[in-house]
């Protein structure tokens, strides 16, 4: 019989009072855990993303949505801009790379993504199997995409109209997996990626006005279509093998789409010199229906903004934790006046008053390292549930399995709530007086 | 065995009490009787280590309370003194058997439950081995507090009024218990009590 096991009995003898004590300490752990767990990722996932990326030029509109849409592929675009009017971007003596990118199509609710190979190298992408596009409606696809839907070389798919799970499909023209991306851990991850001539052959003659319009259909029409889409698999798969992808076709229609309605969503600049930021911005705001936008500021507003919502969340928590504590002082003290004979007993049994002194602050550590335990535990598990539904929404992967190290001082404030709580109660088990605790029958 | 000389206590500033020089040798069995309030309870605390007296010493087996003090002397009573109380307590969140075994482990001796049963047996409350204490009714948490009192083989017996909550059957019960258990561990018996029923079961008595 040890010190310990007794503590745990004791824990145990008193069910309700220990499991208060328990739950509230797990729920704070938990709240501060999940919280923790997603702000880190959130800035790694920005992190990774931001590619380096000094500048977007992009459609009048909201600055901070342009970001978003084009440089981290959450929001949707501000609107289209014409490509042959970039060329102030793309000829600037301080500008590295001027990448275009062409957004407003989805396979699946997956972003297909129009651009060159220099967005490829941005985020240091490395092709896995077959290669980078080439010719028009080739696409070069992310790890999570090949995955999810299984996608091998030389598979066809149906470009969607618009960002959501469309129902207008590309269907005339089916691209061609070319290639797989290796895992990069940035938004590579959940593209797929093409040329821009695929985009412009694609809407050639095909009003596309900006990006994010949802096409609504009745039902009916729905099911017709996709009645319609399971035929076309079956197409697909038939003539798999002996069709040729003409090329010179393509030219042909490119030939025919005027300069003038050649769009992208956006460019993204990488500068050669900072000193670019004190030119090209001016120039981009002055050109007729045109904007720049510098991610570093939007996402640092942002965060601006997030913050004290992160800190309200976080003060919820550090309540919780004080409320457990005050509880398991108040649970620990309560008990102590019925177990003040315990305490005598023990002491005339032969336990020294360090002994009883180390059983009530076990009592104490026990209780808020178990608390401890359970909330990691299901804070990390929570965190994974809650991936599948941070990924449905936001096609960013997220995961419950990382260890942060912030939950070391996490265990390290529990222990101190522990000896905290426990401290006074186990004070007043050592100085028990226990020839007048026993006199007092 | 045990011996106290000019021992005195001071309850207040005002009140002392002084008890009479004692010696028993080992084995011996005695009734230490007084009414309520002279101090019965304080002497037992006394012999016990549990109190500090202002003049005067106790000698168990040689050793000098006074000498002993802090987790020495704690251990000590753990190893050579039994104590049973008239209201018996025990560690509510542990059974019977566990109990126990916490009296040996504390005490520095091995976990042992073949001497519980055997002591339980005795005392017959075998079956009550792996119960909550909270479940005994008074006579068997009497009977537990003696099988603790025993289960180190002290050589030392104090009961403070072990009787005076029991009926009449339970009473004779348990002095015969404690007066066999004794006798059997060759242990010294003292028993602090002011319950007449008792004083026939003893030739040796002290009046306070």
């Amino acid at each position: 019989m040890n010190i310990l096991k007794i503590s745990w009995k004791n824990i145990v003898y008193r069910p309700l009072s220990s499991g208060l004590s328990l739950m509230l300490l797990m729920s704070g752990i938990i709240i501060i855990l999940i919280t923790l767990l997603t702000s880190h990722q959130i800035n790694e996932k920005f992190r990774n993303n931001a590619g380096g990326v000094d500048l977007i030029i992009a459609a009048e509109g909201s600055r901070l949505q342009s970001v978003l849409c084009n440089l981290y592929q959450i929001d949707k675009p501000t609107g289209n801009i014409n490509y042959a009017r970039t060329g102030f971007a793309r000829m600037h003596p301080m500008v590295d790379k001027a990448i275009p990118v062409s957004i407003g199509d989805n396979y699946k609710s997956y972003r297909i993504l129009a651009t060159t190979h220099d967005y490829v190298n941005l985020y240091k992408g490395k092709v896995a199997k077959g290669k980078l596009w080439k010719k028009p409606l080739e696409a070069t696809i992310g790890s999570e995409i090949a995955k999810k839907f299984n996608l091998k070389i030389g598979a066809k798919f149906a470009g969607g109209h618009g960002l959501g799970e469309s129902i207008e499909e590309h269907k005339k023209q089916l691209y061609t997996v070319v290639g797989i991306l290796e895992q990069s851990n940035t938004v590579l991850d959940n593209l797929l990626l093409t040329s821009l001539e695929s985009v412009w052959i694609l809407h050639a003659g095909h009003n596309h006005n900006s990006g994010g319009n949802f096409d609504i259909i009745s039902k009916e029409e729905h099911d017709a279509n996709l009645a319609k889409k399971k035929e076309q698999v079956h197409h697909q798969e038939a003539h798999h093998h002996h069709e040729k992808t003409d090329s010179k076709d393509y030219d042909a229609i490119l030939k025919e789409i005027d300069f003038k309605t050649r769009e992208v969503t956006a460019m993204l600049i990488t500068y050669k010199t900072t000193r670019a930021r004190f030119t090209l911005p001016g120039i981009a705001n002055n050109t007729d229906g045109m904007m720049a936008a510098e991610p570093a500021i939007e996402i640092a507003q942002l965060f601006e903004l997030i913050e004290p919502a992160i800190q309200i969340v976080g003060i919820m928590a550090m309540l919780i934790i004080i409320i457990a504590s005050a509880s398991m002082f108040i649970a620990m003290l309560n008990s102590l006046k019925d177990r003040q004979y315990e305490i005598a007993i023990m002491r005339i049994m032969g336990a020294s008053t360090i002994k009883v002194f180390s059983m009530i602050l076990l009592e104490g550590l026990l209780l808020s390292v178990l608390g401890y335990m359970l909330g990691v535990l299901f804070s990390h598990l929570g965190m994974e549930l809650f991936s599948d539904y941070l990924a449905k929404n936001y096609h960013y992967s997220f995961t419950g399995w990382i260890w942060l190290k912030e939950e070391w001082y996490l265990l390290e404030g529990a222990i101190l709530i522990g000896i905290i709580s426990a401290l006074y109660p186990a004070i007043k088990a050592y100085r028990t007086d226990i020839s007048k605790t026993l006199s007092n029958k | 065995m045990l011996k106290t000389i000019n021992l005195k206590y001071n309850y207040t500033n005002e009140v002392q009490l002084s008890f009479p020089n004692m010696e028993f040798e080992q084995g011996s069995q005695a009734l230490i009787l007084g009414r309520s309030g002279c101090g019965k309870t304080t002497l037992l605390h006394l012999l016990s280590g549990l109190l500090k007296p202002s003049e005067g010493a106790v000698f168990i087996g040689g050793t000098d309370l006074n000498l002993l003090s802090g987790s020495k002397l704690d251990f000590f009573r753990g190893q050579e003194i039994g104590i049973v109380f008239q209201t018996p307590h025990f560690i509510d969140a542990l059974t019977v058997k566990e109990n126990l075994f916490l009296a040996q482990t504390l005490a520095g001796n091995k976990k042992d439950l073949a001497s519980i049963s055997n002591l339980l047996a005795d005392l017959s409350i075998l079956d009550k081995l792996n119960v909550g204490t909270k479940e005994l009714s008074q006579g068997q948490k009497q009977r537990v507090s003696i099988a603790r009192a025993l289960i180190n083989s002290p050589k030392l017996i104090l009961a403070d009024e072990p009787t005076s909550a029991l009926d009449d059957d339970n009473c004779v019960a348990v002095v015969n218990l404690l007066k066999t258990q004794a006798k059997k561990h060759n242990a010294t018996l003292l028993i602090v009590t002011h319950d007449n029923r008792l004083s026939s079961s003893f030739d040796l008595k002290v009046q306070l």
